[in-house]
């Protein structure tokens, strides 16, 4: 009973004691590295400014005899830090570290190894600075090089080593010599499965003898494998401390949460772009929309205005009217006296007898300028089914200076009335009558004639 | 406590083979070439200094032999172990290795070239029959004292180094006016007697003086207070380095692993 408890008391002796442990890198702000640099630097700038990194701040942490401990965290978290700190390479800025027994540490890979010796040097070497006899290592040397698998590379020197190599044969020399403590960071990383089998074999060796090891990992399964406790550290700060289930939940969850904050800022950037992007549719949406219900407007008004100005019985449709020049050729602008040709394109649905052709000149005003009539100048002809044109020649210009327009109309002859009309166009065509200002006259028509002076006439 | 004296000795014996290994590139030829640095000088200076300029020494080929081959272990002693820390960076940043075994097994290595120079010095004292005496006692002590005063000097120069990197050339030119500073290729009586006093406080002076009056000239200086004054002032030196050199360099290590 008594023994019983005194083991027990034993597996709960504290190994390491860490209270309120702080670590400092200074990064100078300036690189003072030469004697020279720093004579003037002194004289010239004064003392060098250093930037503080807090590469552990405030950790406390006790292991217990036996104790697997876990430290996993992001990268600059710290672990590799504490590591160090422990192992007594780095040398705490505050707080207190207490390690009782032998630590040996196997960090960063490769370790202490002299690259131009050769792996079997190296083992004799690496050994002996982690305090192993040289007859002890000869005993080991078949084993250490079997685990490591380097049995034919044991000549070569090491700077020819694969990392992994070398990695292999740091964690089978440190396996191999007697301590208290174990220090391990990142060594599966860079094994294949088979050594990792291998490691993690080791471990359990170790579990059974009563070792103590610290094991740091970003292989959070591998960590709840092997470790009972687990630290996660986070900014040099330990978050969360306890039993490796929790703690790998706890920093599964900040991971996640992270991730899943990552992803959904994702996916809110995502959806505001669409929403910008959809309202900007929308606004040209509308705005086509607009445009057409406006061009359909005006299409139909269009159609609408041009129905107004065609009606008749529906014997003919007037289809356009030309303004020549006495070239045949469209023409806006005449002077007065010109020959202007009015040219009245149709289309009869049947033959007429000969229908009265009818013109009418408006000016601006809409006053009824001129009316000439294919009847009264007993030049009515008939029309043929289909299409044709005819034509009214004003020889010589009478308009005076203005706009004009005009309308045509074919109807039953003669002409009585609106329903008399077969076709009419209203407003079908227009011309402009612009003379030379010292040509200009006033008024609507030109009126030609005779000036002729008498004198005692009274 | 024995056990740990045990373990360092261990890693020093396998930091210095690691060195010494290092050093001559694992090649018979790369270790006789270290050889013949010493006596290719030897017959330069031989020539320049007996020859031409005719100084007039009784053996003068051993004389001028012991010296550089004691003032080129001090060099090279020094010089090493400067940047003995920088060739060792994996020991430093990923170990706890006490950084002091990587000076003292530098400093052995450097001994250990020095005793084979040694044996060619004695092969020499046997060619021109200079002979040997029990005197040979006196220069083992000499020994011990240049020993100390290099390892003094080397951890004062390491632990500085990788804060000042430009060291390494300012103790270069050190050594280079030291070569001519002390008594290698002249008798320290070339010196004019009222400057014995400043001139003594370089241990190697004295140091090769006596080392010469034991294995060439099989005597005793003659021992009176200003002798006695500069042995002690020697021994003080050797030793303060030492101290001093320990001092420093306990201070200076624990930063070793950040700052090489």
């Amino acid at each position: 009973m008594i023994e019983k408890l005194s083991e027990k008391m034993a597996q709960e002796e504290k190994i390491i004691e860490i209270n309120k442990l702080t670590k400092i890198f200074n990064i100078p702000h300036e690189e003072r590295r030469t004697l020279a640099e720093s004579f003037i630097g002194a004289i010239s700038k004064g003392k060098v400014k250093y930037e503080k990194l807090y590469a552990l701040r405030d950790i406390s942490l006790t292991v217990k005899k036996g104790d697997f401990l876990g430290i996993i965290g992001p990268n600059g978290s710290g672990k590799t830090t504490l590591l160090k700190v422990i192992a007594g390479i780095l040398q705490p800025d505050k707080g207190s570290i207490l390690v009782k027994g032998k630590v040996v540490s196997f960090l960063e890979l490769g370790i202490g190894f002299v690259q131009e010796l050769t792996a079997k040097e190296n083992i004799y070497l690496y050994g002996s600075l982690l305090g192993l006899a040289r007859k002890d290592i000869d005993e080991k040397l078949d084993a250490i090089i079997s685990f490591a698998g380097i049995k034919k590379f044991i000549d070569t020197p090491l700077k020819d080593f694969s990392t992994g190599m070398m990695a292999r044969l740091a964690f089978s020399i440190a396996k191999n010599v007697e301590a208290d403590i174990y220090l391990i960071d990142e060594v599966l990383a860079v094994g294949d499965e088979e050594f990792q089998k291998k490691c993690i074999a080791v471990f359990d060796e170790f579990k059974l003898r009563g070792k103590t090891v610290l094991f740091v990992s970003h292989n959070t399964g591998l960590v709840s494998k092997i470790c009972n406790r687990t630290a996660y550290l986070d900014k040099g700060k330990i978050a969360k401390l306890g039993e490796t289930k929790k703690v790998i939940t706890e920093y599964n969850k900040k991971i996640i949460s992270k991730e899943q904050a990552q992803y959904l800022k994702q996916v809110n950037e995502m959806k505001a772009a669409l929403k910008e992007k959809t309202q900007e549719i929308g606004l040209l949406q509308e705005k086509l929309i607009t445009q057409s219900q406006h061009f359909n407007e005006r299409l139909r008004k269009g159609n609408d205005l041009k129905k107004q100005r065609k009606w008749g019985t529906g014997d003919v449709e007037i289809l356009k009217i030309d303004v020549l020049d006495s070239n045949n050729k469209t023409k806006q602008s005449f002077k007065t006296g010109e020959t202007i040709k009015i040219r009245i394109h149709y289309y009869a649905t049947k033959g007429l007898d000969k229908p009265e052709v009818g013109l009418a000149f408006f000016n601006k005003d809409y006053v009824l300028v001129g009316g000439p009539n294919s009847r009264v100048a007993n030049a009515s002809k008939d029309i043929k089914k289909g299409v044709g044109a005819v034509e009214m020649i004003i020889l010589q210009n009478p308009f005076a200076d203005g706009k004009y327009r005009i309308s045509a109309a074919i109807s039953k002859s003669p002409c009585k009335g609106k329903e008399d009309n077969y076709g009419y166009y209203g407003f079908g065509a227009g011309f402009i009558v612009k003379n030379q200002p010292e040509k200009k006259e006033v008024g609507l028509i030109s009126l030609k004639g005779e000036w002729a002076y008498a004198e005692g006439i009274r | 406590m024995k056990e740990s004296l045990r373990n360092n000795l261990r890693i020093i014996k396998d930091l210095t083979l690691t060195d010494f290994k290092l050093k001559y590139n694992r090649s018979v030829l790369g270790f006789f070439w270290s050889l013949l640095k010493p006596l290719l000088m030897l017959a330069t200076l031989y020539i320049v200094f007996h020859r031409l300029i005719k100084l007039d020494v009784p053996h003068y080929e051993l004389f001028l032999l012991i010296g550089i081959i004691l003032w080129g272990f001090f060099t090279e002693a020094t010089s090493y172990s400067m940047s003995a820390l920088n060739r060792n960076t994996n020991l430093i940043r990923k170990t706890n290795l006490n950084k002091k075994l990587i000076i003292i097994s530098t400093n052995i290595s450097a001994f250990i070239s020095l005793m084979l120079n040694l044996i060619i010095f004695f092969f020499f004292v046997i060619i021109f029959e200079a002979g040997f005496s029990w005197h040979l006692v006196l220069f083992a002590v000499l020994l011990a004292e240049l020993f100390l005063f290099a390892l003094g000097m080397s951890f004062i120069l390491s632990a500085l180094y990788p804060r000042f990197r430009d060291l390494s050339h300012i103790w270069d030119v050190l050594m280079q006016v030291g070569f001519w500073v002390t008594p290698i290729i002249y008798p320290i009586s070339f010196i004019p007697k009222q400057f014995h006093n400043w001139y003594i406080l370089n241990p190697l002076a004295r140091i090769i003086e006596d080392s010469r009056n034991a294995l060439i000239f099989h005597k005793l200086p003659p021992v009176d207070f200003s002798y006695l004054k500069h042995v002690s002032i020697t021994f003080i030196i050797c030793v303060g380095a030492l101290i001093i050199g320990l001092i420093i360099f306990s201070k200076k290590s624990k930063k070793f692993a950040e700052q090489i």
